[in-house]
């Protein structure tokens, strides 16, 4: 058990660390690779061991809570743990620590790593510090620097096609955080603090909180990819490395994400909220953009791009978790956030794997790839199945839950369109899964690079183990450490 | 131009004209005029000497090295006065008398101001007759 | 009385003016020693006014008379927290300029009028700084003229045609400003009798109730002067050419200190002489802002169309004088701070951007954007530096430009004109669209010659002005308390008389 003094310190250390360890990486990248990534890995695993050092306080339902007014003024920036952001910054850092190691060998043969892992760093010192900071201008700063370091990442590559594809990036963050600073300075002039305390509420419907309303779901919905604010995404994604786009999928998604949790429930309250007609405004977003991601990405024939539309259709889900205002709802919500993260992270890093290994990126290249590579395929098809919501992996789990979290709201309609979405992921999923077993041996994939005798270098193959087993636990553990996690933030977010 | 009638007029008035632009100078504080105007007038004695003779001439009078020298220090000249003030404990460009005991209406009533305006009488020639000159001459500067 | 730092206003403006006098002279017999003077000076003189700043920490508003003649009979300066604040801004950023300048200077100025540079370049610091204390009208306007033509020939001095017409085309145009400017000053001494500030502004009452077209026409003669010269927005067109064409470091100083300067006066004038009544009586207030938000966009439309680097800078100072303006014309307190703090900020960043322009060009002699794909290969300091003015142009928090846009927006919203909230952040993202790009084609642009660029990084004395500046930044987007305290006061300064 830490001292509760020491515990006040660990976010600040855990969202600091990576960003400050950027300097020291800067001057050991220039003497040895070797050393840079361990380097890296270990500065990931140590923020992940900070945030895992949190949890003792969190389970007895704590909160740790430390500011410096000082910084920034008349904002300040100051740092807040709840369970809320617990559980996101928890899920973040592994699928993070996994996806450096990943990195590893993937990067081994492409360009400018030296750019790669000091950016690595930054983004996650902004993401860990979206989810563990404990005011909006605080939560706005790192969100910042997020979404700038990620733009070098999409940008790796520094192809024609990937430098529009990151200047549209570029400017529709920008576009993004302006909307933020601005909502986020109306709500400090209006309520005097930006503070997210249960409470503190804005005071109930008018022309300015309306338009505050919107700026903040702009802001965040164009980091989440719900459909009018998703133009970047299917094509960000893709041209990035296959370690980034499974974080920017995965995790850098969930930004947004939480970011619209909390001004929902604690910048606006749910009265207001439902009160406006917002209510129904995101859940009709939520399911067109539910329908609108399941449909694009039938048609892609990329396997990324494929991919990427699927992860908006996810983010549909948790912005129709959070819209349903109710227990159930609320908790398949930030289940949802720990199921997709691991599953589109595994997805993305088999599918980086297969293009590295055979240099096809699109579905149609690909089939009889199961016998090629075996280990890769065995964990697309278990993250694939989750994705479509076969029982016993999690997926189910979280789809049940906003299921009846749907019927609890009365909001039967929702509960078909996760029935019909389920259907079409099968639809996309099942296809590259088929093909790749039963697609013939593999004749039309050529020769694999194999490194070490394998189908991929170890240290590509581990983390996509782990997380496909994490898949399976967390599956086959209804009652389990996730699913209480997601229990205790719905109630503190209804709660408050 | 050449015209031996000018040159011998203006080789006789150019004492005079200087003298009476140093008069107005030193005379500032006390009868209309002051470095401005007297400076004007020095200035005018040394145009008058470039139009008879020729430019040339003037500059070889007054060569632009020694304008150089002249300008600057009269400034110098001005702003140390004026901070010299400051040394005596008042504020910057007080007036203090320097001469002692002197007799209401005559020249050492000026205190400080006796100096500042030939600083400022030096300095205007001086800009007159370069001014002059670079013109006249559409020198490169 | 007995105090010498009272003396340290008149003591900054002398300094600089004997440096400007000694520069001539001294330039022909010992070339070395002058830049190294021009160096001292300016850091000497920041300290002084540093010190200064403790001792008017204990009292109010001092007035400092020139010869002991106390008004309306003799000369005043007003040894306030704007003045004091805008002078410290003048001598920090003047005393990085001039280190750079030290080694840029071969390549753009003739050997034998270094001198002659250094003397313009502290004359016009030492005009600024008076300017930013004058308590005179009149002084005000010998000031803005001294201030003015030592600007022109900083930009002339540059042997090339360009600079020639674009500081002909400055001269004029200032020129017809500064008539506008003694214009209104006979109109005003016409009504009330005084130049002393103190004394106008308690003569305004009456003089505008018995001459209110006087006083109007006065009032729109100083913003038509002091907007040309400060490149408000209608009133700009010398600006890009000037500021553009000038040596280097001259574009630094013109842009990131001398426009601004002139927006403070004409602020001062305007707020602490003709007052409130005066303002009520015609929405000054309200036309200027609308002035700015026009000048904000305008300007950042303009920039955006700019191949040359440094016709780009130019246009985007349009845009920041707009801020400054509209900052301070919202007269609530944040929306003055927003203003006034935006002036040393942007001081920090566009000096930053135009000296480091000017450092591509010294050693590449590239000056279109489209030239610039991987420049940071080769000059990876520079442009790293670069890259924090941007980003802190554009208003990325944790940079110093975020800390003033925040509290233009505060500013706005206190005012009760969120309208304008909309303006700044629209402004930011055309500055995202005009900076970013630069940035990202310095870094990730691919070049087909690459081995044209070979790491060749600039002499020292070049890089650590840049290093210095570019930490500054950073610096005050981190921790800006001391400095908003400071502002927080001049602001009062300015709002509450």
């Amino acid at each position: 058990m830490l001292d509760a003094e020491l515990v006040k310190y660990l976010p600040v250390a855990a969202v600091l660390l990576p960003l400050v360890a950027c300097i020291p990486l800067w001057a050991i990248e220039q003497r040895s690779a070797q050393i840079r990534d361990w380097f890296a890995i270990s500065i990931n695993a140590i923020s992940l061991g900070l945030i895992v050092a949190m949890y003792p306080t969190i389970a007895r339902g704590g909160t740790i809570f430390l500011e410096f007014p000082q910084l920034l003024p008349p904002f300040g920036i100051s740092f807040k743990v709840d369970v809320v952001g617990f559980s996101f910054a928890l899920i973040a850092a592994f699928v993070w620590l996994l996806c450096t190691i990943y990195s590893k060998s993937y990067m081994e043969y492409e360009p400018a790593c030296n750019r790669y892992y000091p950016f690595l760093l930054l983004c996650l010192s902004g993401c860990l510090g979206v989810f563990l900071t404990g005011d909006l201008f605080s939560l706005f700063l790192f969100f910042e620097l997020m979404s700038l370091a990620s733009y070098v990442l999409v940008v790796h590559n520094q192809t024609k096609e990937a430098l529009a594809v990151g200047y549209r990036y570029l400017m529709l963050t920008l576009v993004a955080s302006l909307s933020l600073l601005f909502a986020i300075i109306i709500t400090f002039e209006v309520t005097g603090s930006t503070s997210l305390v249960s409470g503190n509420y804005f005071p109930a419907a008018s022309g300015l909180a309306s338009i505050t309303f919107f700026a903040f779901l702009a802001g965040f919905g164009m980091k989440m990819g719900i459909v009018p604010f998703h133009i970047w995404l299917p094509e960000a994604h893709p041209v990035a490395p296959a370690g980034a786009s499974a974080l920017l999928s995965g995790i850098m998604l969930k930004t947004g994400a939480y970011g619209l949790l909390r001004v929902i429930y604690q910048v606006f309250g749910m009265e207001t909220v439902s009160g406006a007609g917002w209510q129904t405004m995101l859940l009709v977003m939520a399911g067109i953009t539910i329908l609108f991601g399941s449909a694009l990405a039938i048609a892609q024939r990329g396997l990324k791009k494929r991919l990427a539309y699927s992860s908006i259709a996810q983010m549909g889900y948790i912005l129709m978790g959070m819209a349903l205002f109710n227990e159930n709802g609320l908790t398949g919500d930030v289940y949802h956030v720990f199921t997709h993260a691991l599953i589109k992270s595994t997805l993305f890093l088999c599918a980086g794997a297969i293009i590295s290994a055979t240099g096809k990126h699109t579905v149609d290249e690909i089939k009889g790839i199961g016998y090629r590579m075996p280990v890769t395929m065995t964990c697309f098809t278990i993250a694939a199945l989750a994705m479509i919501g076969i029982p016993p992996l999690n997926g189910f789990v979280s789809k049940v839950f906003l299921s009846v979290g749907a019927l609890d709201a009365g909001q039967s309609a929702y509960a078909v369109i996760l029935v019909i979405s389920s259907l079409m992921n099968g639809i996309y999923y099942l296809p590259i899964v088929i093909s790749a077993f039963l697609g013939g041996e593999g004749e039309a994939i050529g020769p694999i690079k194999r490194r070490f005798g394998l189908e991929m270098a170890p240290s590509m193959m581990v983390p996509i183990v782990i997380l496909s087993v994490a898949i399976f636990a967390t599956g086959l553990m209804p009652e389990g450490f996730a699913l209480q996690l997601s229990k205790a933030a719905a109630q503190l977010l209804l709660s408050s | 131009m050449d015209d031996l009638v000018l040159q011998t007029i203006t080789r006789i008035l150019m004492p005079f004209i200087q003298v009476y632009g140093i008069f107005v100078i030193v005379n500032g504080h006390l009868s209309p005029g002051g470095g401005f105007a007297g400076g004007t007038i020095l200035g005018a004695s040394v145009i008058l000497y470039a139009l008879t003779f020729n430019v040339g001439a003037a500059e070889d009078l007054y060569p632009d090295d020694l304008a150089e020298a002249v300008e600057s220090s009269s400034v110098l000249i001005f702003v140390l006065v004026g901070l010299f003030a400051i040394l005596m404990g008042a504020n910057f460009l007080t007036n203090i008398g320097i001469f002692p005991s002197p007799e209401t209406g005559t020249l050492f009533t000026g205190g400080f101001v006796t100096p500042l305006t030939l600083a400022i009488g030096v300095k205007v020639a001086s800009t007159v007759i370069t001014l002059f000159t670079h013109l006249f001459g559409e020198k490169k500067p | 009385m007995n105090d010498p730092t009272v003396h340290i206003p008149v003591i900054v403006i002398c300094t600089s003016l004997i440096g400007a006098f000694l520069a001539p002279v001294l330039g022909k017999y010992r070339p070395a020693l002058v830049g190294l003077m021009a160096r001292l000076i300016a850091p000497v003189n920041a300290l002084l006014l540093v010190i200064l700043l403790r001792y008017v920490d204990a009292g109010e508003t001092f007035h400092y008379y020139m010869g002991g003649w106390a008004p309306p009979w003799g000369i005043a300066l007003s040894v306030d927290y704007l003045a004091i604040y805008v002078a410290l801004i003048i001598h920090l950023v003047s005393a990085v300029i001039l280190l750079y300048a030290k080694d840029d200077l071969f390549g753009e100025v003739r050997g034998d009028l270094h001198r002659w540079y250094y003397t313009l370049f502290l004359l016009l610091v030492a005009a600024m700084t008076a300017l930013a204390f004058s308590h005179d009208f009149f002084n005000i306007f010998v000031f803005t003229e001294i201030a003015t033509i030592a600007a022109c020939a900083l930009i002339a001095i540059k042997p090339k045609k360009e600079c020639i017409e674009a500081s002909f085309k400055y001269l004029i145009l200032s020129t017809v400003g500064s008539g506008f400017i003694l214009l209104a000053l006979a109109l005003i001494y016409m009504v009330t009798g005084h130049f002393n500030l103190t004394l106008v502004a308690q003569n305004m009452g009456a003089a505008a109730e018995a001459y209110p077209l006087n006083i109007m026409v006065s009032l729109a003669l100083l913003i038509v002067g002091f907007g040309v010269k400060s490149a408000l927005f209608p009133l700009h067109v010398w600006l890009p050419d000037a500021h553009s064409s000038a040596p280097s470091p001259s574009s630094a100083v013109l842009s990131g200190l001398v426009v601004k300067i002139y927006a403070v006066v004409l602020i001062r004038i305007i707020l602490t002489v003709f007052g409130g009544e005066v303002l009520a009586a015609a929405p000054i207030a309200d036309m200027i802002l609308i002035i700015a938000s026009v000048a904000i966009i305008a300007g950042s439309l303009f920039a955006l169309a700019q191949t040359d680097i440094k016709l780009l800078l130019a246009f985007s100072t349009v845009a920041q004088v707009g801020y400054i303006y509209m900052g301070i014309s919202l007269l609530s307190e944040t929306g003055t701070m927003g203003g006034l703090v935006h002036i040393f900020n942007h001081a920090l960043m566009k000096t930053l951007l135009f000296l480091a322009a000017g450092a591509i060009i010294h050693q590449t002699g590239l000056r279109k954007i489209s030239d610039l794909d991987g420049i940071a290969k080769r000059m990876p300091i520079t442009m790293a530096v670069f890259s924090v003015g941007a980003l802190s142009m554009v208003g990325i928090p944790g940079f110093n430009g975020f800390i003033s846009k925040m509290y233009l927006a505060t500013g706005a919203f206190d005012a009760g004109k969120p309208v304008f909230i909309l303006v700044i952040l629209m402004s930011s993202l055309l500055n995202g669209l005009y900076y970013l790009p630069i940035v990202v084609r310095a870094f990730l642009g691919t070049n087909a010659e690459e081995g044209k660029f070979a790491k060749d990084e600039l002499p020292l004395s070049m890089t650590f002005p840049l290093v210095i500046l570019g930490l500054a930044c950073i610096y005050f987007g981190l921790l800006p308390g001391s400095l908003l305290e400071l502002v927080r006061k001049a602001a009062h300064y300015l709002i509450a008389v």
